[in-house]
């Protein structure tokens, strides 16, 4: 009965998208995001809407060990031993046995312990690039069967939950996870994920304490108040962006990669 | 010879390169009494990797391509030789990006030096080139010490990270940035940030450039 109300509501975006998903040639590995709004979490005290987010592919998994060795055995000062200091801490990589070994580490657990600079650069090999904010939480933000899971009961609790759990040593095998209404996996339990613009959380002001030192920064007008406190695992993403800077990896950071149509 | 070497050292001022080639023949000329020949390629080179490289910590290793005000295609690489004043702005914004403009334009007249200036737009959108060659021609800045980039998001996004420059495009068109000019010496690498535009601030950019200017010499 759920699932037909479901249907119904959604039903003329999602028919649009059924059309559109037929029609167009989805990379392998990506799947289709259609397009929609993303409603900033920190939006502009009230007076704006939303983000408009057009259609993009979206890797179907975060990328895997074994995707990342292929990147590192092609391009060698991505490898640990030859990575630059600015684009890595000492961090990265750590947990492979050796600059193209990795070791104990399953091949299709995500990879972790990657910088920004490197997950930048793995996504422009791949002729693609990094999501942004908006892309991604928009993404995120899909239920099981419409794209606003926040209209789907229970779904903000079991996101919160799969966002609180301890990581799991050693991670599982990314894809393992139901997909959710655009037949994306693993955003949420299973690792964090980099985003192209992680460090404009910052600019924002919300999540560090000192705005009035911070305002001092910055033109433009500064954004403070959140639109929805009711999504706190969407809060928990926004401070662990504005925590980390682009050279840092740790064990529990991977990311995914996205193509504009 | 070793002597006749340290006597050439001390008679005439030798600047960083041949203090480089000083070191890097003296270590070849040492080894070549004591090791067997096939070892001389490969002794400078230990020597060279012991001392940390500038190069590693060069924010010229990216592998971007930008577009200056003259529309020429030109990578951060071709920056390198000459010491660098360097901000992000963007050429609409009203507040404080003709201030920052206006404080490199103090740190290089007060340095009193040549030194290069370079602005990357965060707002690639509109900051075309012609839209940074007007803005060039409106802010009196001369192209040859000048560039004015602009260039792919995600690149623009990757030199933030490594300036620890902030920025976000607010809904109303306008950008939320940090307000930060960094001065990189000639390989690239960040010797100095001033954040903020007070004159104090800028005095201290100023000291920065002028040791730098004065190390070169």
């Amino acid at each position: 009965m759920w699932v037909m109300i479901g249907m119904l509501t959604a039903l003329p975006s999602a028919s649009l998208f059924a059309r559109q998903k037929a029609r167009t040639v989805v990379p392998k590995g990506m799947v289709l995001v259609g397009s929609g709004v993303y409603k900033a979490l920190y939006d502009n005290g009230g007076k704006f809407d939303g983000v408009d987010v057009p259609s993009f592919f979206i890797d179907e998994n975060p990328v895997t060990n074994a995707e990342f060795l292929t990147f590192v055995t092609q391009n060698p000062k991505w490898r640990r031993s030859k990575i630059s200091p600015l684009f890595a801490e000492s961090t990265y990589l750590a947990n492979w046995a050796g600059d193209v070994n990795l070791g104990k580490l399953g091949p299709n657990e995500p990879v972790t312990n990657v910088s920004w600079f490197a997950a930048k650069s793995y996504a422009k090999w791949k002729g693609n690039r990094l999501p942004t904010v908006a892309e991604w939480e928009y993404v995120a933000g899909a239920g099981t069967r419409s794209a606003r899971g926040k209209d789907e009961p229970g779904f903000e609790k079991r996101v919160l939950i799969l966002t609180n759990q301890p990581t799991p040593k050693p991670l599982p095998d990314v894809g393992q996870s139901s997909p959710n209404y655009w037949g994306v996996r693993d955003l949420h339990g299973l690792v964090w994920e980099w985003v192209l613009n992680f460090n404009s959380a910052l600019v924002t002001g919300e999540s560090r304490a000192d705005a009035n030192l911070e305002r001092k920064l910055f033109c433009g007008s500064g954004v403070v108040g959140a639109s929805d406190f009711t999504d706190y695992a969407a809060f928990m993403r926004f401070a662990f962006r504005g925590s980390v800077n682009a050279s840092y990896s740790g064990a529990n950071l991977g990311f995914r990669t996205v193509r504009s149509m | 010879m070793l002597r006749t070497l340290g006597r050439t050292l001390g008679s005439e001022p030798l600047d960083r390169c041949s203090m480089r080639c000083f070191i890097v023949i003296l270590t070849f000329l040492l080894t070549s009494c004591t090791e067997p020949t096939h070892e001389h390629v490969e002794t400078p080179m230990v020597l060279e990797s012991d001392t940390p490289l500038a190069g590693e910590y060069s924010i010229y290793q990216v592998e971007s391509t930008w577009i200056n005000q003259t529309g020429a295609e030109v990578t951060l690489e071709a920056l390198a030789g000459r010491i660098q004043i360097v901000a992000m702005t963007y050429t609409s914004c009203e507040m404080s990006c003709p201030r920052i403009v206006a404080a490199m334009k103090d740190i290089e007249r007060q340095a009193g030096g040549k030194v290069g200036l370079v602005l990357i737009s965060i707002d690639p959108e509109r900051d075309s080139p012609p839209t940074l060659a007007a803005y060039s021609e409106k802010m009196g800045l001369e192209e040859s010490a000048w560039n004015l980039l602009t260039g792919a998001p995600d690149d623009i996004l990757e030199i933030a990270a490594l300036l620890g420059v902030g920025y976000q495009k607010m809904p109303d068109g306008e950008f939320a940035h940090s307000n930060i000019i960094t001065i990189l010496n000639e390989e690239g690498v960040i010797v100095h940030q001033q954040n903020g535009i007070a004159v104090d601030l800028t005095a201290e950019s100023v000291r920065a450039v002028q040791e730098l200017l004065e190390n070169a010499k």
